[in-house]
């Protein structure tokens, strides 16, 4: 046998192992796709004529307190503060957690909620950053600000969580827009079971889209190619995604952007991990075990309905180092809890769920790439015919594509969110340019990614944002002078 | 290779039938959606007026009730569903028997007899929101669907005959049944009519099935739960202690007052809280220098809600912070500078509920 004669060999045995991943892959898909069908109608069947503003006017619904880390956010704080404390919620708590900024943030905070010092002591029960000062507002009782250290975004909401006295606490990023009756969709599954320990939402992309007074009030999609894949890309991780997960074994993942959690729970498991950068993850995988481990609540629900808007990384540069760290946080995180796999122990979680994790998502980058390069090595080496790799590539970019179109076929019955006919249109264009270039594009980051952890790199990486659609106020220079007084 | 690139021909033929498919509802779907909205808007709007009229005016116009009447069933719904939540008193009533006359009401009630649970829940909320159901919905209290047994409660909150108080005074045995919040809303919602059954529950039970009723009892803050309150007290369950110090601190009285002295000094960190938060809500002047010393306390939240409430206690408890500031328990001093730093509307707000 020559080498040619083995090179072929293995790359045609190759190129079989790849289409068995490829058929195991989107078999799991299809199947997810169903239970997503099926617990969207469960969903929709549940919520409609549902009189929400009931709980608005209810005295025993559980308290949230909203976390809110911001790090130099001056720009957008005060309206951001303002959204929080606007949702619609009757027992509501916004704590909000300036981690070491250098701009004016907490002057402007000073300022525009009339904060007052108060002697900075509380109970020390997950570990943080010091605390530098801690301020209530005299004009919005239930708005607590932390001036800490900068220590990161884990650290950040571990403060918040050492402050926050809600049953519930909801994690956000600075910048996420919350929709304002999202709060009292997303409580409904902890009031309904008690076994819920945490709840997801929907997150969107707001790019494009118009906000006023932090609230987005014209949705768009994007025109500009990179942010558009990301709103096909979220739409079908969450719609079907996440949702899917439900019925299958709950899911693992939460988004940092918007999560509600059990906050004895998280006490109790000891907070956010500072030493990852997929703490989100890390957590939901943590608070899982330990319910299962204690044979306690271990119950994680997607809600598809309450809907959280963030803004997309819009230059190559930035979305680049977003996946390369979201792959360096999932391959940790499934890392640490390596014990969970196929381990009876823990139910469906560890015999489906996270091996699904592991296979389709941690190792699909890697997968992909053999087989791209082994099928242009097969055709270089004439080991595979060429018609049946054509057709294969077209059904395997059919499949992605209708994937994304049924994602989109659930946002249109059920949200409706997108009005105009250009935006439907765009949706599709979208959908079916995705899988051409943009794909490949993060099968190559998250490769560097899964390379960067395996050196050792921790970093969170700086994420540039160009803003929303909206008139930025900078914050007035009296403003930042009164600020800087209250804090000497 | 014939085999596979066949197989091949074949994925993508029913891949391109899938995306036909999926484009046709996304696009065909959307249209349907603006043409249906387009063509019932002046339809609504008409409706909308004619059942605005209804609601304010006595005399009926028979010609309103007919328009109301020829609506298809799903605007109709949409209508009064639309516009009950923001009436009330006789012009809730009027709409209510209106929704009666259009044969709304009937229609939500043979949806409650359906074999399949989303048409029985529909029918329970239509209930909800046009009234009525007095006949049908009750024994939805018992559905075998989660999800209508609680929507039969929320309805009960609004109708609070005594047999259905007592159904879902019944209910707070096994409050997992219908949900712990859906139960103790609707008895909020209900308030003095409930109280003489939830007084006489709280008398005959304890442990974790009095704790949600504690809840209640102390939302509705009845002299007649004082009783209960003693008894509950001294509960062997913490939770139920600290559930019912809350409820004693919601009623107040002598007899009450003793108990909660007692628990300031109670074995579990949550009771000593409760009592504390309930003495200074009651302005109890008399215990501030218990509550001053309640600010050694190991417990965090136990030095927080006496510091609190000695804020509450006005005058003698501003004093005995001002001198705990001197306290040689750096904790105790700590805790009393924080609360006498707090802006007046935080200190209220931070008190045990």
């Amino acid at each position: 046998m020559s080498a040619y004669e083995v090179a072929a060999w293995v790359l045609v045995k190759l190129e079989w192992a790849i289409l068995a991943y490829f058929l195991l892959v989107n078999g799991w898909y299809f199947i997810l796709l169903a239970s997503a069908g099926l617990e969207m109608r469960r969903h929709a069947l549940l919520s409609r004529g549902q009189a929400r503003w009931k709980m608005l006017g209810s005295r025993v619904v559980p308290g949230i307190s909203m976390l809110a880390p911001a790090y130099n956010e001056a720009a957008t704080i005060g309206e951001s503060v303002r959204a929080l404390l606007a949702l619609y919620y009757p027992n509501l708590e916004v704590v909000v957690v300036n981690d070491g900024s250098r701009d004016e943030t907490m002057a402007v905070l000073i300022d525009q909620f009339d904060l007052a010092p108060i002697h900075p002591i509380f109970p020390r029960r997950v570990s943080s950053a010091a605390v530098v000062a801690l301020y209530r507002s005299r004009t919005h009782p239930n708005l607590v600000v932390i001036d800490k250290q900068n220590g990161g975004k884990a650290d950040a909401l571990n403060a918040g969580l050492n402050l926050a006295t809600g049953d519930l606490v909801c994690a956000i990023d600075a910048d996420t827009l919350i929709e304002p009756d999202a709060l009292i969709r997303m409580v409904r599954p902890f009031i309904d079971d008690d076994r819920v320990i945490a709840a997801g939402g929907t997150i969107r992309i707001a790019n494009a889209s118009k906000v006023e007074s932090g609230r987005i009030v014209e949705t768009r999609v994007p025109r500009r190619a990179l942010p558009g894949f990301q709103v096909v890309e979220y739409l079908r991780a969450f719609l079907f995604g996440r949702l899917g997960w439900n019925r299958l074994g709950g899911n693992l993942i939460i988004s940092g952007a918007f999560g509600l959690f059990r906050r004895d729970l998280m006490l109790a498991a000891g907070g956010y991990l500072h030493e990852t950068v997929g703490e989100d993850m890390e957590l939901v995988l943590r608070l899982r075990r330990t319910g299962y481990e204690r044979g306690g609540a271990h119950r994680v629900d997607f809600i598809p309905d309450p809907v959280a808007w963030t803004e997309a990384p819009s230059s190559l540069r930035v979305l680049a180092r977003q996946r390369d760290r979201w792959q360096r946080g999932l391959s940790d995180v499934l890392w640490r809890h390596r014990g969970l796999l196929f381990n009876p122990k823990y139910g469906r979680m560890g015999t489906i769920v996270y091996p699904y994790f592991l296979v389709n998502e941690l190792f699909a980058p890697v997968v992909e790439a053999v087989g791209f390069v082994g099928v242009i090595l097969g055709l270089l080496l004439g080991a595979i015919n060429w018609p049946f790799a054509i057709l294969f590539f077209l059904t395997a970019y059919g499949l992605g594509a209708l994937l994304t179109l049924t994602a989109l076929v659930l946002e249109e019955m059920n949200f409706h969110r997108y009005h105009t006919f250009g935006d439907r249109v765009m949706l599709v264009v979208w959908a079916l340019l995705e899988n051409l270039g943009y794909r490949q594009l993060t099968v190559v980051w998250r490769l560097k990614g899964m390379w960067n952890y395996v050196r050792g790199s921790r970093q969170w990486g700086k994420m540039d944002r160009t803003g929303f659609t909206t008139v930025r106020k900078t914050p007035p220079a009296d403003a930042t002078d009164a600020g800087k007084k209250a804090r000497a | 290779m014939t085999g596979p690139i066949r197989l091949l021909h074949l994925a993508l033929l029913v891949i391109g039938i899938g995306a036909a498919a999926a484009l046709f509802v996304i696009f065909g779907h959307a249209a349907r959606a603006a043409w249906r909205e387009r063509r019932s808007r002046p339809v609504l709007e008409r409706g909308r007026i004619a059942l605005a009229a209804v609601g304010v005016n006595p005399r009926v116009d028979r010609s309103d009730i007919g328009l109301l009447r020829a609506l298809p069933r799903r605007l109709q719904v949409r209508l009064f569903v639309e516009l009950m939540p923001s009436m009330a008193g006789t012009q809730r009533q009027r709409m209510a028997a209106l929704a009666h006359e259009i044969g709304l009401a009937g229609a939500a009630e043979g949806m409650c007899y359906s074999r399949k649970w989303w048409r029985r829940l529909r029918g329970v909320r239509l209930l909800t929101a046009v009234g009525g159901g007095e006949g049908v919905v009750p024994d939805l209290l018992f559905d075998r669907h989660p999800a209508v047994r609680a929507e039969a409660a929320e309805w009960a909150g609004q109708h609070p005959r005594p047999e259905i108080v007592e159904r879902l005074i019944k209910l707070l045995e096994t409050p997992e049944a219908v949900g712990s919040w859906v139960l103790r809303d609707s008895l909020l919602r209900i308030g003095i009519p409930c109280i003489p059954a939830l007084a006489a529950y709280l008398e005959t039970h304890s442990g974790a099935q009095a704790e949600p009723a504690l809840e209640v009892a102390a939302g509705l803050a009845d002299p007649r739960f004082s009783a209960a309150a003693v008894r509950l007290c001294g509960d062997p369950e913490p939770s139920v202690r600290a559930r019912a110090a809350a409820l004693a601190g919601a009623i107040g009285g002598d007899a009450l007052v003793r108990r909660l002295e007692t628990l300031l000094v109670d074995l579990d960190e949550a009771v000593r809280a409760a009592a504390a938060a309930s003495l200074g809500r009651l302005g109890h002047w008399p215990a501030a220098t218990e509550l001053a010393r309640m600010l050694r306390d190991p417990a965090w939240i136990v030095r927080s809600q006496s510091a609190l409430a000695m804020r509450r206690l006005g005058s003698p408890g501003h004093l005995l912070l001002r001198r705990a500031l001197d306290d040689p328990d750096r904790f105790a001093a700590d805790i009393a500078r924080q609360v006498l730093d707090m802006p007046e509307t935080t200190a209220e707000r931070d008190q045990w509920r």
